[in-house]
């Protein structure tokens, strides 16, 4: 009779042990990064020489793409918005850096890249987190490598945000040329963080569409 | 008492009273359902209607049915040519703005150019009764402008039994998914839909042969969901499976683009709204199957309903028409601030405020299509292509709700005066 008391209650114990999963909160700091979030203006202005050594206008081919399958629309409209021809623009979801460097577009290929995941039932079924995760690490290291030209967005607020959005967030954030961010989605530093560790210039935006105005002066 | 109840003549009193009882409250909850099965929702028709049309035009079985439901079908006064929009509302009984902002387009709408299909019962069985256990009530009514009450039924998410009887333990679609027992009566599990398949199927088969045989340019189906679930304030767009992945998937005039443009003009007037590709491996859902088997642009639009949530206190009329008073909600949400928590994706609110973010994200949707259909005919054009020009060649679809007024205007309008302002009066 004792035995069975001293096993129930060690089960008990366990089992109290393992429940009262964490609720999934909603943006919370970054692990291991404990900085205060650095003041980033937003809306403001791109600077122009970074426009200039980006040089986006004398792009022969535009790779749009995602790495989260999320919100590629958005930003395929902005360049639509800003009058830039759509016969330049080959948008594919699933393109690798493999293929966009071997191309031979252009020397150094300029790749626009959407990041973020839905947090949403819907939109987060048949994404295979992994795999773009992978595709984001291998586009960082081509920027790394000095094999093609990346520009970063990330528009969809914190519903692109949350575990399945930020491994593939980060994982691109290694290396790029510029990071342009909505700023509902860096509520917790996220984006500054990156941006600073990795000194890749940061612009935030109130809304997606206050982003239309860089796009039209990053292409004309 | 104890002898009482031994005494057998006591004993057959009692149980013969008691049973009285139940058949007296049996019948008059029978006579109640009943007239609640077989009562007629009032539709205005304005002289804009140029046609009725029956489900049982493009689903012959459904001829005699409960659910040879009404399509009000507006051909453009200047021309009846160019896009052709569905809007869908009804699908679910138990998701009232989805209904009321069909209303809404069938009693005020006009149309110029093209031709705008609505749907405001799209399954009726599921009007005439309600969900099981839920205690929820019968109608609830709208006020009108002039004081008078407009009512409205509150039906279930399902088919009724007496159109749809038994379920199997697992469904499988005409799309081939397998689903669960529940599903079997949900008109939106049910596309594409069979024409000699369930009641459900039917009426399903009859939506997407209504878009196939009128090359229906954009559909959109208006639901509504719970608080906690997660896709809410969203337009869901439709996506292709990889076999039958077109060009549509992108440019200007697929789905993704056009949901992603009416996002972008809804945030131009602060209105939110997040939006959600249709996954490729969740099946039967209008957006999925419509998309798949039809060449329409199909979306599909979630407004938050406390009525619908788990949890939520007393179901009455007023959770209904405005989820904001629920006590449980409101403790919900102050938790929620408290203790840095999300499980409240969609704040509950009023019918107007619902009904209104319909309409503003039907009006975004009709406005993205026509800038990116004049952008895609301007640029075949070599780039010589004046909007009026365009606009003559029947290639917008231009709708009025309220002259004069823009679609923020009549959002911020339906928000101060009320969804009823735009309801006539009852018959």
């Amino acid at each position: 009779m004792k035995r069975i008391l001293i096993l129930l209650l060690l089960v008990f114990s366990l089992a109290f042990a393992s429940c009262g999963k964490k609720n999934d909160k909603p943006v919370e700091p970054d692990d291991g990064s404990q900085d205060p979030i650095q003041e980033v203006e937003v809306d403001k202005a791109l600077d122009a020489s970074l426009i200039a050594s980006l040089g986006c206008k004398n792009a022969t081919e535009i790779f749009l793409t995602t790495c989260g399958q999320s919100d590629v629309a958005t930003v395929a409209n902005m360049l639509d918005d800003a009058g830039v021809p759509t016969a330049k623009i080959k948008q594919e979801e699933l393109i690798t850096a493999r293929e966009v460097i071997t191309s031979g577009a252009d020397e150094k290929p300029l790749v626009l890249l959407v990041v973020g995941t839905s947090s949403k039932g819907l939109g987060n079924a048949g994404t295979d987190v992994a795999k773009e995760t992978k595709r984001a690490q291998d586009f960082a290291q081509a920027h790394l490598d000095g094999s093609i030209r990346l520009v970063i967005f990330h528009v969809g607020g914190t519903a692109r945000r949350g575990s399945n959005s930020d491994p593939v967030i980060k994982a691109a954030c290694k290396s790029a040329d510029l990071l342009l961010v909505v700023e509902e989605g860096n509520s917790d530093g996220l984006f500054t963080n990156l941006a600073k560790e990795n000194s890749i210039p940061l612009y935030l935006y109130s809304k997606a569409s206050k982003m239309a105005s860089a796009i039209s002066k990053l292409f004309k | 008492m104890k002898n009482l109840l031994k005494d057998k003549k006591w004993n057959i009193l009692l149980t013969s009273a008691l049973m009285l009882v139940a058949v007296v409250i049996t019948v008059i909850m029978g006579i109640k359902f009943r007239s609640f099965s077989q009562y007629k929702v009032y539709f205005y028709q304005s002289d804009a209607v140029t046609r009725v049309e029956k489900f049982s035009d493009y689903s012959k079985k459904l001829k005699g049915t409960i659910g040879d439901s009404d399509i009000y079908v507006f051909e453009g006064t200047v021309s009846k040519e160019g896009p052709k929009l569905l809007i869908l509302g009804g699908t679910h009984p138990n998701e009232p703005s989805g209904q009321l902002t069909s209303v809404l387009f069938l009693e005020n709408m006009t149309v110029e150019y093209g031709t705008v299909y609505v749907v405001t019962e799209a399954n009726r069985s599921a009007y005439s009764h309600s969900h099981p256990q839920e205690a929820s009530p019968f109608y609830y009514n709208i006020e009108t402008s002039s004081g008078k009450l407009r009512t409205f039924k509150f039906g279930s998410r399902a088919t009724n039994t007496n159109e749809q009887w038994p379920n199997p333990d697992i469904y499988v679609n005409p799309a081939g998914a397998r689903l669960t027992s529940n599903d079997t009566r949900n008109l939106n599990r049910s596309y594409p839909g069979s024409e000699s398949g369930t009641y459900s199927e039917r009426v399903a088969y009859a939506i997407t042969q209504l878009i196939i045989k009128n090359n229906i340019t954009i559909t959109i189906d208006l639901h509504e969901a719970s608080p906690e679930y997660v896709t809410i304030n969203t337009i869901v767009y439709g996506t292709h499976t990889p076999d039958q992945i077109e060009a549509k998937e992108v440019g200007r005039l697929s789905p993704s683009s056009i949901a992603a443009k009416a996002q972008s003009l809804m945030e131009d007037v602060d209105v939110t709204i997040s939006t959600e590709g249709s996954p490729t491996n969740l099946r039967g859902l209008s957006h999925r199957e419509l998309s798949d088997w039809t060449n329409t642009l199909a979306f599909l639009c979630e407004t938050s309903n406390a009525s619908q949530g788990k949890l939520r206190g007393a179901f009455t009329e007023e959770l209904i028409v405005d989820g904001s008073v629920d006590k449980f909600y409101q403790k919900a949400l102050e938790l929620e601030k408290k203790n840095n928590t999300e499980i409240i994706f969609g704040e509950p609110t009023t019918i107007a405020e619902r009904v209104a973010r319909h309409y503003l994200s039907i009006a975004s949707i009709i406005d993205a299509y026509n800038t990116y259909a004049y952008r895609d005919a301007r640029d075949t054009a070599g780039g010589v292509l004046s909007e009026d020009e365009f606009i003559a060649s029947s290639g917008e679809l231009k709708i009025t709700i309220k002259p004069g007024m823009s679609n923020d205007e009549i959002y911020q309008d339906i928000l101060t005066k009320g969804v009823g302002s735009y309801l006539h009066d009852p018959e």
